[in-house]
């Protein structure tokens, strides 16, 4: 029987990690937002072939890992749930892009296998960014900025609402799973016969979850028309952090990479 | 003071939940809400917060009505415990749980963390408030979840069953902490003797209307429950 604190456990693993108290946890969540988009925009502008000087960015997420404390694997295996996704997408560059890029030894490496190292590199930065932000901001502190900075109320709507019931559905998965297993010879898997009709009370179930928690949140004030309030001002040295990681974050690009 | 007058609340399907309502929770009373299962307990506290609208009547809270403008300060009044915790707890943490409301309200981190911590400490679970509503007992859950509406520091508690899931040690547990809470109480259950040990008035609700309001010699009156459904 799956142990659902261990799921939700697991999913929570990042946000656990930004209750740290390092440096980085300390910066304002809107430099931290800022900086994570500057880094994306920056890399993901870089040409389809500029594999190797993408490589110097590399170091930037394990600087980030070190100051953050933040576990290596723990990181590092969240990265990989989106390679086969940009496998995918990059594979057909090493079908359809056979020019020669260089050579190595007897072997030439074409276009399309940089162009797919390109891809990755840049998922592997992407990802990589994006999971420090989230392993270094409470969650509640980043949606808080998006709303503040005016993104639209749906959009953070569903981000926020995506979060919170996830544990809520794999409770709601997990209590009729039990029940089906129970009552059917104990069978580990659930019948396709049997799919529908589970699928089918699971959304109505969840749907009646929802309702009864959105209406606990909304007797605490919870409002998706109020802007909340931000957890602090912006500070000096918030703004220093922010010019000092942007700085060469953006001289590496125009410079080195070109 | 809680003033509830000729309150109507009808479902979606036309069905009838409450039927004219009328009566009055004076500040730091605690009064017992009781009645068989759909009598229009839940739907009566739902509408005390503004989650159901109703048909007609009028609800004051602190001689302020209830209504779409000032639901913000009626729901900081108001602290509605869910029947079920699992429903009310739903951060990462029973902290940040507690310091759910007092941010949605718009109160400062340090504000926020002094009623976390007022909160905890009044309920006797500062232990708790790293843990995980996933790994706690349902009578740990039960006192988090108060411990989310006190944060607010409300003038009004509402109990959905408070003791539904609970063991003997933790409704007990219970009983001592609701009876010091200075809090005006309404508190919708079917446990009697917990009624009779929390409260000092009852309602007694049957199809939506209320049937009786007295004392707490009524859940002692075995013919009157009976015909109520209890």
């Amino acid at each position: 029987m799956p142990d659902i604190g261990a799921r939700v456990h697991e999913l929570r693993a990042l946000e656990n990690l930004a209750a740290g108290r390092t440096v980085i946890h300390r910066l304002h969540p809107l430099v931290k937002l800022i900086y994570t988009l500057v880094f994306i925009v920056f890399v993901v502008s870089c040409s389809r072939y500029s594999f190797a000087g993408l490589t110097i960015y590399l170091f930037f997420p394990f600087v980030m890992m070190a100051i953050a404390e933040l576990p290596y694997k723990l990181m590092l295996s969240r990265v990989l749930i989106a390679l086969p996704f940009c496998l995918f997408g990059g594979i057909s560059n090493v079908i359809f892009d056979r020019g020669p890029a260089f050579t190595i030894g007897s072997v030439t490496v074409s276009l399309g296998m940089v162009s797919l190292a390109t891809i990755l590199v840049k998922m592997y930065l992407s990802v990589m960014a994006v999971l420090i932000l989230v392993a270094t901001t409470p969650f509640i502190d980043l949606t808080t900025q998006l709303r503040r900075l005016r993104v639209p109320t749906i959009f953070v709507m569903v981000f926020e609402m995506t979060f919170r019931y996830i544990a809520v559905l794999l409770e709601e998965v997990h209590s009729m799973m039990t029940a089906y297993r129970l009552r059917s010879g104990n069978r580990k898997a659930l019948e396709m016969k049997h799919m529908g009709s589970f699928l089918g009370q699971l959304v109505l179930r969840s749907f009646d979850r929802a309702e009864r928690v959105h209406a606990a949140m909304s007797c605490r004030g919870y409002s998706l028309h109020e802007i909340p309030r931000a957890p602090r001002k912006l500070g000096g040295v918030d703004l220093f952090a922010l010019a000092l990681v942007c700085l060469p974050t953006v001289l590496l690009r125009f410079i080195v990479i070109g | 003071m809680l003033h509830v007058k000729d309150l109507i609340i009808d479902y979606a399907d036309g069905t009838r939940a409450v039927d004219g309502l009328s009566f009055s929770v004076a500040a730091g009373e605690n009064v017992a809400l009781i009645g068989a299962n759909g009598a229009g307990k839940t739907s009566l506290l739902l509408s005390l917060v503004g989650i159901l609208t109703p048909a007609s009547g009028e609800i004051l809270i602190n001689d302020l009505p209830l209504s779409k403008d000032n639901l913000r300060q009626i729901r900081s009044q108001v602290g509605l415990v869910f029947q079920n915790p699992d429903d009310q707890l739903f951060m990462p943490t029973i902290g940040e749980d507690i310091g759910f409301g007092p941010r949605s309200f718009g109160y400062d981190e340090a504000e926020t963390a002094s009623r976390v911590t007022s909160a905890l400490e009044e309920l006797g679970i500062v232990h708790l408030g790293e843990r995980s509503p996933l790994k706690l007992s349902s009578g740990e859950k039960r006192l988090a979840a108060i411990g989310t509406v006190l944060a607010l520091s409300p003038t009004f508690l509402l109990f959905d069953e408070p003791t539904a899931f609970l063991d003997p040690r933790a409704r007990r547990n219970l009983t001592s902490i609701l009876g010091e809470l200075p809090q005006g109480k309404l508190i919708a259950t079917h446990d009697l003797s917990f009624a009779e040990q929390v409260c000092t008035r009852v309602l007694l609700v049957q199809k939506g209307k209320l049937v009786e309001d007295s004392g707490t010699g009524l859940l002692a009156d075995e013919s009157t429950l009976e015909t109520a459904g209890l």
